[in-house]
């Protein structure tokens, strides 16, 4: 009786403990992949919202960027400056110079605000 | 019966296949987390220092003469008459010929633009400036998507 115990725990039991064994470890390894992949998932989603956040600020700057410089250029749509530069060339002298300041120091402000980024 | 236990005892400890002595395996613990890049960011350019020409915009329109001062407000009053500063048919021209020449010894040395090629500067300022600004804002997206949470918090 015995001997026969011991073959069945040897065949039997030992076999199957050894499996629950490695069952186990499957499982726990299974857990830690599924967790490594919510927690995967999340980061690319995040990264993906703020990206598709940063972007759209982009786009709207740009656009932006491109309509102050419309607007700043129709002035030559709307006035004959060659006209008015000959009827009144200190008038538009002044104008002129006023102009230029204006955009340099917008243009001084702009990469100020750039070179800020590293602050 | 001394015999008999000590055989129940050596069987016991036969079959369970010294099991009872055994120490359950340590478990195995992998842990993964995602991990963001450091990435060192740059130093930015200094900004832009630019320095500003003067245009001179002339034509052959006369000069219109100045009114003269009020000497109490020390602000012109046209009531008392005009001053006296140019010759007669004096023109923006002659004006800016006159202040080349003596800038320069007298010789005559300018750099012309026609209004069309001022309008084409603006167009090219403004061109930089609109790129100027723009790749900026790339920049700004760059530094949005790679500096980590905490940091910029």
């Amino acid at each position: 009786m015995g001997a026969t115990g011991y073959l069945y725990y040897q065949f039997s039991v030992v076999p199957m403990q050894v499996e629950l064994q490695e069952l186990k470890l499957l499982t726990m390894a299974q857990e830690v992949r599924n967790q490594e992949q919510i927690e995967t998932i999340a980061a690319i989603k995040e990264s993906f919202e703020t990206a598709g956040v940063a972007l759209k600020g982009l786009q709207l700057k740009n656009q932006q960027y491109e309509v102050q410089m419309s607007e700043y250029l129709d002035i030559f749509r709307r006035h004959n400056v060659a006209k008015l530069a000959s009827a009144k060339p200190g008038l538009m002298e002044l104008r002129f110079n006023k102009g230029t300041k204006e955009v340099f120091n917008a243009i001084s402000e702009d990469s100020n605000r750039i070179s800020a980024l590293s602050d | 019966m001394r015999f008999q236990k000590t055989a129940i005892g050596l069987a016991l400890l036969a079959i369970s296949g010294c099991s009872l002595f055994k120490q359950a395996p340590q478990e195995v613990k992998i842990i993964t987390k995602p991990v963001q890049i450091q990435i060192i960011q740059p130093v930015m350019p200094r900004p832009i220092n630019l320095k500003e020409p003067k245009w001179y915009v002339v034509s052959d329109a006369k000069l219109v003469e100045p009114c003269i001062k009020d000497p109490e407000t020390m602000k012109p009053n046209c009531k008392l008459g005009k001053q006296d500063l140019y010759p007669e048919g004096y023109t923006y021209l002659d004006r800016f010929i006159d202040s080349i020449k003596k800038k320069h010894g007298g010789d005559v040395v300018f750099t012309a633009m026609t209004i069309a090629d001022y309008e084409l500067m603006t167009y090219n300022t403004q061109e930089i400036r609109r790129y100027i600004n723009q790749l900026g804002e790339v920049i700004v997206y760059y530094r949005e998507v790679t500096i980590p949470k905490k940091l910029k918090d």
